[in-house]
């Protein structure tokens, strides 16, 4: 009960200050806007529109990584949002870097669409209930005499098995595209990548703020990032703000 | 020798003078020299296209008269394809000769016929002193002068109106030609290229006769070969080359004959090529501040706008005419710009020139007519249109304004309307202006406190397995109760004795509620019940004779078999026979359930 209370209580002061954050938008205050949510995304307060007012007012003071930092978390809680996509589009214009992208593969880009459609918990829960109802369908096919009811329960565990699994797989994904922060943005105006994890490694790239990489490995202070082209390389940790 | 041309020149002068009187108006004109030197003797000649009035000659002085008047008299008569003309002319010629230097007029002098007063032009005569020649050697000049071929006795000069300029500022260029000898033509002109210049020649008539002019103090012929135009296209200092042509000198050959003088003596024509200097010219930059309007014209400009009518159907043409009048290179001028709303349709102007080319500059108007069809109705305005150009004298750029005009374009006829398409409103595409990021959410959506993931956690795998683990629980508890209920005559046969007991209960309790009737129905069905149970055989089989076979065969003795058949007679005549009484009954009761135990116990 204390609980529930005091979730209550912290969702309305974050409303609060969430609609301060609007009027100052509005008033083209864009600094004080900004320094306002970033204080409410910063106590843990998650949601996409918080994540796009945040990019939009950066995308006013002309800092167009952090705007794109912004919109891609708002993307990841909300993929189908049409206006996070539109924004996130211009705001992509405008960085230097431009790569021959390597499409991903249709069903892969399904996969992890359909999987930010919901958060990783809800899939989760998805996947154990329908888990338990499959179940009670099998024992449905097991003990009913009658015919109809046995295929009725047969297929209904079949499909439920496969839902439950891919839920599951749906909510791990989600983890790992949300929550794993294995993707980044450039935020240094300009930093070059190297061939090794030091500064004298060879200078593969030249890579300019706003661009977004995938993180595939961590040795100390240095990032290995892959590029969209596929290009591979290492990097400074503090020259890249995660997802 | 130069009277013999001069009179030439009066003969021919004459003559294109009778061809113009035919016109019949009085005219009374004069010839006469511009530039004399002191005592040169010269001819002032007032010609009249009319006899028969009165010609009064003005005072001479200070010039000194030698002889005069002299009367001609010309007419001539022609008949070209059937027309008449007449013309008449009557000559007065005065003989005069200088006395002293500078600049003199003459007052005009006056024609009266029929109390009418004609007057001619004034006469403006200057007199310059010639110590090379002497005043009274033109009849008997040494002969050998003409012959002389020193270079300054014939030359061509380059002259340019301005030579400080603005870039596109006009630039008159004259060759002239001055000559003291005598000439009999021109052969071989080259003008130079005007690197640099936008040349336009002007009409220049052909050099017949030669003015006499002071050039230094000397008296020349000159005459104008040719008159340019030049815009310049380019900024610094341009050398513009010299001009080159050949003159055809008349050179005597031969002796002078003693009795007729120079009149009889042959003469050679002798090309000689001659040069002038060469020009230069400082062609200055525009500022640079050009205002974004400029149309590139360098001069002076006027602008006007004249729109044809302030009221038109929708699709119909309005006509639209910006006129640009004034000097400057005209041929260049831009259209203006005109700034409308989508919905009129703007169609490329069509431009007119009226440009004339003179000595001071190209002066003209060009018109741009533009045709504005308005695609909507409503109200339309066009815009005041700018125009800039740069003015030479002030030098600055100038910015000139048209007024703003209005129209108003109606819906179209209800004709009109029968023809386009039915509903027929056009439709277009939407115009996007500017690209931006879109607002932000006023609406805060699902805002919560990031919370952990369960996918994470351990019990949530272990949720899975609890359901199957329960799963497999019940599936096994009841795999259990399954086995026991295989056999479904077992389990009847276990429980007949139980059924029965039930029966027998309710039989006793409709015997203490006096209900005899429903007592022995209960102790009948109880019976067969459990006995069909029992035994293994539908209801629907069940006979006296098939029980007591089967009884037997499970080993029951006689006297219990013989008592069950008692049991049943009796409560089947008591059904019928309701009069029994309730000991009867009850020893009837209690001879099933002996019955009941008996056979429980026998088989198993």
């Amino acid at each position: 009960m204390i609980l529930i209370v005091s979730v209550a209580k912290a969702q309305v002061s974050g409303n609060e200050n969430y609609s301060q954050g609007v009027e100052l938008y509005s008033a083209a205050k864009y600094q004080e806007a900004a320094d306002i949510w970033i204080e409410l995304y910063n106590k843990g307060y998650r949601s996409a529109s918080l994540n796009y007012n945040i990019a939009n007012a950066y995308f006013k003071l002309q800092n167009i990584p952090a705007a794109i930092l912004y919109y891609e978390r708002a993307y990841l809680l909300d993929p189908t949002d049409e206006d996070i996509n539109y924004n996130l589009q211009i705001a992509r214009t405008m960085i230097v870097d431009r790569f021959q992208e390597i499409p991903e593969l249709f069903f892969v880009n399904w996969y992890n669409q359909i999987s930010l459609l919901l958060s990783s918990n809800t899939w989760a829960f998805l996947s154990i209930i329908s888990f338990i109802v499959c179940l009670v369908s099998v024992s449905l096919y097991i003990y009913s005499t009658r015919y109809l009811y046995k295929v009725i329960g047969f297929w209904f565990a079949v499909s439920l098995l496969v839902v439950s699994s891919s839920t599951l797989a749906f909510s791990l994904r989600n983890r790992y595209l949300v929550h794993d922060n294995h993707e980044a943005i450039v935020f240094s105006p300009v930093v070059s990548g190297k061939s090794s994890p030091d500064a004298s490694g060879t200078d593969l790239f030249v890579l300019h703020e706003g661009t977004k990489v995938a993180i595939e490995d961590e040795v100390g202070e240095w990032y290995e990032i892959r590029l969209s082209d596929g290009n591979k390389g290492w990097i400074p940790s503090n020259r890249v703000d995660r997802i | 020798m130069r009277k013999l041309l001069i009179y030439q020149l009066i003969i021919i002068s004459l003559q294109l003078l009778s061809i113009a009187a035919s016109a019949q108006d009085v005219a009374v004109k004069v010839q006469y020299p511009s530039v004399v030197t002191t005592g040169q003797q010269f001819s002032v000649t007032w010609s009249v296209n009319s006899g028969g009035g009165e010609f009064a000659a003005p005072s001479f002085s200070p010039f000194y008269k030698l002889i005069g008047p002299q009367t001609s008299y010309s007419s001539s008569t022609q008949i070209i394809n059937g027309r008449l003309t007449q013309s008449t002319s009557y000559t007065y010629i005065y003989y005069l000769q200088a006395v002293s230097e500078g600049k003199f007029s003459i007052p005009p002098a006056t024609f009266t016929l029929k109390n009418k007063t004609y007057l001619s032009d004034s006469l403006y005569i200057e007199v310059v002193s010639d110590g090379s020649r002497q005043s009274s050697s033109s009849t008997n000049r040494p002969s050998g002068q003409e012959v002389e071929s020193g270079g300054k006795d014939i030359f061509v000069n380059l002259l340019l109106s301005r030579k400080d300029v603005y870039l596109g500022e006009p630039i008159t260029a004259t060759v002239k030609l001055y000559t003291r000898i005598n000439i009999s033509g021109l052969n071989e002109i080259k003008f130079p290229q005007f690197n640099g210049f936008l040349k336009t020649d002007l009409n220049t008539p052909p050099l017949t006769s030669l003015n006499q002019e002071n050039f230094n103090g000397t008296i020349y012929g000159s005459g104008v070969v040719q008159q340019f135009l030049l815009y310049p296209q380019k900024t610094g200092e341009i050398i513009i080359d010299p001009v080159q042509l050949t003159v055809l000198i008349q050179q005597k050959s031969g002796q002078s004959d003693p009795f007729f003088g120079d009149f009889f003596s042959t003469y050679q024509t002798i090309p000689r090529m001659i040069a002038s200097q060469s020009a230069k010219v400082n062609v200055n930059p525009l500022p640079g501040n050009q205002p974004p309007d400029y149309s590139g014209i360098v001069g002076k400009l006027d602008l006007k706008a004249v729109m044809n009518k302030d009221t038109v159907n929708v699709n119909d043409a309005i006509n639209f005419k910006v006129i640009i009048s004034g000097s400057g290179n005209l041929k260049v001028a831009a259209a203006p710009s005109l700034k409308l709303s989508p919905d009129i349709e703007v169609y490329d102007p069509r431009s007119t020139e009226d440009i004339k080319n003179g000595i001071n500059g190209t002066t003209g108007t060009k018109s741009f007519e533009y045709l504005l069809i308005p695609r909507h109705y409503g109200d339309f305005t066009i815009p005041s249109i700018t125009y800039s150009y740069f003015n030479t004298e002030s030098g600055k750029y100038e910015q000139l304004r048209t007024q703003e005009f209005r129209f108003y374009a109606k819906k179209g006829s209800d004709q009109s309307s029968d023809i386009t398409v039915y509903g027929g409103v056009s439709r277009e595409d939407v115009k996007y202006l500017g690209k931006d990021i879109r607002f932000i959410k006023t609406d805060p959506g699902f805002i919560s406190v990031s919370e952990e993931l369960t996918i994470e956690k351990r019990y949530y795998y272990s949720l899975f397995l609890l359901a199957a683990f329960i799963f497999f629980a019940v599936l096994f508890l009841r795999r259990e109760h399954v086995k026991r209920n295989a056999d479904i005559s077992r389990v009847r046969n276990r429980k007949a004795g139980k059924v029965a007991v039930k029966r027998l209960r309710e039989a006793s309790q409709c015997l203490k509620n006096n209900q005899l009737d429903r007592f022995y129905e209960e102790i009948l069905k109880a019976l067969w019940g459990y006995l069909s149970d029992k035994l293994n055989i539908p209801v629907s089989d069940m006979t006296r004779t098939r029980i007591t076979s089967a009884l037997t065969e499970k080993g029951i003795d006689e006297s219990a078999i013989g008592k069950l058949n008692e049991i049943l007679d009796k409560c089947e005549y008591a059904r019928f026979a309701p009069s029994s009484s309730g000991s009867e009954a009850a020893s009837l009761y209690n001879g099933a359930s002996q019955f009941i135990k008996t056979v429980e116990n026998s088989i198993a």
